[in-house]
């Protein structure tokens, strides 16, 4: 497993799959690269068209360092860090799908670093910011251990967290405060496509979001946040979008 | 020909149950072993499971939006009976994309 270090001395790890063009892959908020993106089948599907992929594990996640202070964890470090793997890489210029905060990074990194990506897919998030909808205060006091302060998915995840399955307290309060500490509003100029679960309440206002960007829309009947990830029609959607006009 | 049944898997983290999200496979449909074979949901996250078989699906012992626990029988393959000697051997590794292997019965 690559690792490299980031421009604040961060370490990134990362694998890859072989396979022609390859496509970054970005896994959203208590995630990995191997939950979001291989043991859901996407780094099968990439392969099965002839496309390889870099899969990076964002900071604070997987085995990437995990810093405790909210300074680490903005959007625009985010994308420093994918910037960082593709030079390693020697990738000039990729296609990248990201996934909820992951989705909200290639947001940042296609409107930062245009000339790096082709064409980018936002999956499972809308025009607004998650953590900032749910409340900053309420999701820090539900994983100070008020159960009450957030419900669904957000407890859902706290869970996950209070589990120690993802990552330690701390680090998930510097990555909720790092990534909220000014409203996303980067407008990528690219070719995007927004896909989001029907149900999936992360992404209600996915519709809009692709309005705004100028994006092509799909929405996956059925599923919610956690379950659009898998997929079939996500998959399609999103191979025929990077390789149409190519 | 023989039936080879495979139960729900492992799938980490002291999960104990998922829910089936969408089936790929029908019974009647030959797949081939590796190819993508169903859905299936925990409190963690979605997962796609290959199938770990070269068969005919004989039968799907769990519908789509019901629970299974781990396990509990996922699906049965027809195979011919030259192949029923990998009953109780546990399939060869998987290549390394492939994280999650299912097993027979006999193995857990």
């Amino acid at each position: 497993m690559p690792r490299i270090t980031a421009t604040d001395g961060v370490e990134i790890s990362y694998t890859t799959a072989t396979g022609a063009d390859p496509i970054l892959l970005v896994h959203g908020f208590a995630s990995t690269a191997e939950l979001n993106w291989v043991t859901s089948g996407w780094v099968r599907t990439v392969a099965d068209a002839g496309r390889g992929a870099i899969l990076v594990d964002l900071r604070g996640h997987g085995a990437s360092d995990a810093p405790s202070h909210s300074d680490a964890y903005s959007p625009e470090q985010l994308a420093a860090d994918l910037i960082a793997v593709l030079d390693n890489e020697k990738l000039a210029r990729v296609d990248v799908i990201g996934y909820s905060m992951g989705a909200q990074t290639v947001r940042v990194l296609a409107a930062t670093y245009p000339q790096r990506v082709h064409k980018i897919v936002l999956g499972g998030i809308g025009s607004n910011e998650q953590f900032a909808t749910w409340g900053i205060a309420s999701l820090m006091a539900a994983l100070d251990g008020d159960d009450a302060a957030v419900s669904g998915l957000a407890a859902d995840l706290v869970q996950v967290v209070k589990s120690g399955a993802a990552m330690s307290v701390p680090t998930a309060k510097a990555i909720i405060q790092g990534m909220t500490t000014r409203p996303i509003t980067a407008m990528p100029q690219v070719p995007t496509l927004v896909v989001a679960g029907e149900k999936d309440e992360v992404a209600a206002h996915a519709p809009q979001l692709a309005a705004a960007l100028g994006a092509q829309l799909e929405i996956i009947p059925r599923r919610n946040h956690r379950n659009a990830v898998t997929a079939r029609a996500f998959k399609q959607a999103v191979m025929e979008f990077l390789h149409s006009d190519r | 020909m023989a039936a080879i049944t495979f139960n729900l898997p492992d799938l980490g983290e002291g999960l104990l149950d998922a829910t089936v999200l969408e089936w790929y496979v029908a019974p009647g449909d030959f797949v081939e072993r590796g190819t993508p074979m169903v859905e299936v949901e925990t409190t963690k996250s979605a997962v796609e499971l290959p199938s770990p078989q070269s068969g005919t699906v004989a039968q799907l012992h769990v519908d789509e939006d019901d629970n299974i626990e781990v396990g509990q029988p996922l699906i049965t393959f027809t195979v011919p009976d030259d192949q029923a000697g990998i009953v109780g051997t546990v399939p060869e590794a998987a290549p390394a994309k492939k994280r999650i292997t299912l097993r027979p019965p006999e193995d857990d």
